[in-house]
């Protein structure tokens, strides 16, 4: 393949070299890619946690097992809580990082308006990952979602699609799976890839 | 609007060979990925061995009264208890939401200094809300 074939898939995506300020601490405070390295821990868990979880009327029970029952099971759920909650402080202060530099200005203004979609949307899947609890404390939640939503006109429909049924009891419906593990989950996926392609075109490096 | 990449902006000589444009071989990015995936992977594992992630009641149990918010949305839950959930729900976040999005407008409208402080106000009334819920409901 001659030299260029020893660059391989690695070699193709991430830059040779890298300009020194870029890499100095105070440069990014790696605070994007701990958001990134938590969506993968995120991805990880999530799909291990999926083998064995079933939203709706199950959900409480499934996931009182996967804590208490199954082994590790409880460290799986520990783990995929706590990611999530670093992840929407890392995401956070991510972002108040761009703004401190100024990074927002020309060249870079597609990805903040991509950052700041990431954030909405990052907060949101904490929000409906906390439904799938499937307990009351959920079933609360998912009341005020669902009120607010219902308060718009037409908006009756539109409830049904985010939140399906939920019981004031249990907030863990099949909608709300299907975004958090599916949509929502994926369009945070699609999207850092494309935060990341634009970095690249705006001169930095990615991703800690 | 996409720039190939001979027509990425020069950096004029002089930035060039100042020192914070000094080219580093990838490898002097990837010792510090490396440092910072443990550190951050070890700052997981305390939180996880250290703290432990309640369930919720059971949908069994007898209902208690609860009126509940995740705390990333516990600056909303708290505007709602007072205000109406147009206002609360609606109107003050999707408006908070359109000024981040338009902050590189803002910067350039009133300068790079309003910009810091629009955003700074933002984040920090939405934090402290945060804050005041989260300490609300644990006592
Ligand atoms: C899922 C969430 C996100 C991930 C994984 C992510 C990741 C990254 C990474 C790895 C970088 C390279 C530099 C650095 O680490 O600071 C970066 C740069 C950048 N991010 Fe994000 N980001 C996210 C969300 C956001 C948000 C919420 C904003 C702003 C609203 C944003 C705006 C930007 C901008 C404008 C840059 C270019 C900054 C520069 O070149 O100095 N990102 N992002």
């Amino acid at each position: 393949m001659g030299k260029q074939g020893n660059y391989s898939f690695t070699g193709h995506i991430r830059p040779r070299q890298i300009r020194a300020g870029a890499l100095r601490l105070r440069a990014t405070f790696c605070l994007g890619g701990f958001s990134f390295l938590a969506f993968i821990v995120l991805t990880i868990t999530g799909v291990l946690l999926l083998f064995y979880y079933q939203p709706g009327d199950r959900a409480f029970a499934s996931l009182s097992e996967i804590n208490s029952v199954l082994p590790y099971g409880g460290f799986l759920r520990s783990l995929h809580f706590w990611a999530g909650q670093l992840m929407v402080i890392s995401v956070f202060l991510h972002m108040v990082r761009v703004v401190w530099s100024r990074a927002y200005r020309p060249l870079r203004e597609l990805n903040w308006i991509t950052g700041v979609v990431l954030f909405g949307l990052t907060v949101i899947l904490d929000y409906s990952g906390y439904l799938l609890r499937g307990g009351q404390e959920s079933g609360a939640a998912a009341t005020v979602g669902q009120a607010l939503f219902t308060s718009l006109p037409g908006g009756k429909a539109l409830a049904t699609v985010f939140f399906g049924q939920p019981s004031p009891l249990n907030g863990s419906t099949l909608n709300m799976f299907v975004w958090h593990v599916f949509i929502l989950a994926g369009a945070v996926g699609f999207l850092q890839m494309f935060h990341f392609w634009r970095i690249r075109r705006g001169g930095g490096v990615r991703p800690l | 609007m996409d720039l190939i990449e001979s027509e990425r902006p020069q950096v004029p000589v002089e930035v060039e060979q100042s020192g914070s444009q000094e080219k580093l071989p990838l490898i002097e990015l990837q010792v510090r990925e490396y440092i910072g995936t443990f550190l951050w992977l070890g700052l997981l594992f305390a939180l996880t061995a250290g703290l432990k992630v309640p369930l919720d009641s059971s949908p069994k149990a007898a209902a208690i009264s609860i009126s509940k918010a995740p705390w990333v949305f516990g600056a909303i839950q708290w505007l709602l208890q007072r205000w109406p959930a147009w206002l609360s729900g609606w109107v003050l976040p999707l408006l908070s939401m359109s000024v981040l999005l338009t902050l590189p407008w803002w910067g350039r409208k009133v300068g790079k200094t309003w910009a810091w402080i629009i955003f700074l106000i933002l984040s920090l009334v939405w934090v402290g809300l945060t804050f005041v819920y989260w300490s609300e409901s644990i006592n």
